[in-house]
């Protein structure tokens, strides 16, 4: 097994140098869709994340009754706290709200309108997933003896939530897409490399090598490819990266959060995998169509 | 050792190049076939060697049938059948030590003992001070020579030579041929498709004569015409 894989390894070797400059022209190809496959996949990924971002700035504000009692404050606060769409709750008493909206609006002299606090008592919420809005609403709104009112805060937000879902969704549509058209263009690099070969390969079936004996340089050949063009493209992205964040953090320093290095090792993994899926299929599709026209 | 029946091969363009085959080759004997061209040696040795698949009848290897082989028993059964092709068929930018070692390879043989058995059959055909250079670098006679040599490299029991000589100078010819009758002392079974008289004329075997993808004369110690 050894000796046949080394034996593999060396003619995929001889193979690349005689066919050098095809070889160049399929690396670069899929250098280039990979690149491209890994930038998409780089925007799509922070989309995500920055989706989720905004997702966690969501709350929802919950005005308890005025006449309820500390004890019964509690025993709610609890309750709600149990609510599997509930994150954490935080309870915010009238007179550190009145404190707090005063000091918000600082330049406007209050007492000149109002001489009491009309905040009632309050609860934060924040949510494990702000989709699940509507049903977090619909069951507070059923505790009616504790609820006075329910405000979810997070309107504008929630619309650039859902703009950034449709991008999201149009962005992995293009990655599937782009990925198919990746794999297209590999087959028929590759596939020109064989034809450069096929007589090659005729000898070698007439001398009496197996399919697999056949196949096994080509799929080495297609491994070794795709491993080099998907670490050529990692290093691009990475530089890209580098560079552009610098850029990126300066100009929109909110986006911070969202492009920063963190999905790069997903995206690296994802990129190498599918840089030598792309040769192995690539080869094995191309060879496999020449050796069925090969008796 | 070979045993073809009632063999017929007709292509699609209606063009009928096998007709009612039978014969039978023992183990060791040396057999020519011969004809005019048209007349279905190259191909009634494709069909032995599986590189044509007959429109009827059967090709018999050892009492193993060739009709139901799937591709990797065909793989096999090439490596027990050496092959010998007018036009060489060597792996242009390969040395003649590749182009043979190739063979091995492909049977899992040791890098050592590629290396010996490589040597040793560079001496049987006489070329082993030419074992670094390319198909390119060599005369045709030489080419054939190499051929030779991958195909006997692993000793195989049966082997096919279509039109050995059909590029070569006389000579040359002459001693293609009896470095296949020093191959077949060794019993090894041979069958060679020629239409080159002389050669067939010069050494007296088994003749096989075909005419319109038919046999008609087959005479031990024959020679060409007769």
């Amino acid at each position: 097994m050894m000796r046949k894989l080394l034996f593999f390894v060396s003619e995929s070797i001889i193979g690349m140098r005689r066919s050098s400059l095809m070889i160049v022209v399929a690396k670069a190809t899929i250098f280039v869709s990979l690149l491209v496959f890994g930038l998409f996949l780089l925007v799509n990924l922070n989309l995500v994340r920055f989706s989720d971002y905004i997702g966690s700035k969501l709350e929802v504000r919950v005005f308890l009754n005025q006449s309820l009692t500390k004890k019964e404050i509690h025993y709610f606060k609890s309750k709600v706290d149990t609510l599997s769409e509930v994150k954490s709750v935080h309870y915010v008493d009238r007179s550190d709200a009145w404190e707090l909206f005063k000091r918000n609006y600082s330049s406007l002299d209050l007492n000149q309108f109002v001489d009491f606090n009309p905040l009632p008592h309050s609860l934060k919420i924040m949510m494990v997933d702000h989709n699940n809005v509507n049903t977090l609403i619909h069951t507070l709104n059923g505790f009616n003896y504790y609820v006075d009112d329910v405000v979810y805060g997070g309107g504008l937000a929630d619309k650039l939530h859902k703009i950034s879902r449709f991008v999201l969704m149009f962005g992995w549509i293009i990655v599937v897409l782009l990925s198919f058209a990746t794999f297209l263009i590999v087959i028929n690099t590759i596939k020109l490399t064989i034809m450069n070969r096929s007589e090659e390969i005729t000898i070698m079936r007439l001398v009496g090598a197996t399919d697999m004996f056949i196949l096994g340089p080509f799929i080495m050949e297609g491994i070794i490819l795709g491993l080099s063009s998907s670490l050529l493209a990692m290093g691009v992205i990475h530089i890209i990266m580098k560079f552009s964040l610098v850029k990126l953090n300066y100009f929109l320093p909110f986006m911070f959060s969202i492009s920063s290095f963190e999905h790069l090792e997903l995206i690296y993994v994802v990129l190498v995998f599918w840089g030598v899926s792309l040769g192995v299929l690539g080869a094995f599709f191309s060879i496999k169509a020449t050796l069925k026209n090969t008796l | 050792m070979i045993k073809i029946s009632n063999l017929v091969k007709e292509y699609d363009s209606g063009l009928v190049a096998l007709n009612s085959i039978n014969l039978t080759v023992n183990k060791g004997e040396f057999v020519y076939v011969v004809g005019p061209s048209g007349s279905g040696k190259s191909t009634l040795l494709r069909c032995v060697f599986r590189s044509e698949i007959p429109s009827s009848g059967s090709v018999y290897i050892d009492n193993y049938s060739l009709a139901d082989l799937k591709q990797k028993q065909i793989a096999y059964l090439r490596r027990n059948i050496g092959m010998i092709f007018q036009d060489f068929k060597l792996l242009k930018l390969r040395n003649v030590f590749d182009n043979i070692a190739f063979a091995l390879h492909i049977l899992g043989y040791t890098r050592s003992s590629i290396r010996k058995r490589v040597h040793q059959v560079l001496e049987l055909v006489g070329l082993l001070d030419k074992w670094d250079q390319f198909p390119s670098q060599l005369s045709g006679g030489e080419q054939q020579r190499i051929c030779i040599a991958r195909a006997i490299v692993n000793n195989p029991p049966i082997l096919l030579a279509d039109e050995p000589t059909g590029s070569l100078d006389p000579d040359t010819s002459w001693e293609i041929m009896q470095l296949l009758s020093k191959i077949n002392k060794r019993k090894t079974t041979i069958l060679v498709a020629t239409h080159n008289k002389g050669i067939v004329d010069d050494l007296r075997k088994r003749v096989v004569a075909l005419e319109y993808g038919r046999i008609v004369r087959d005479k031990q110690l024959g020679a060409y015409d007769a």
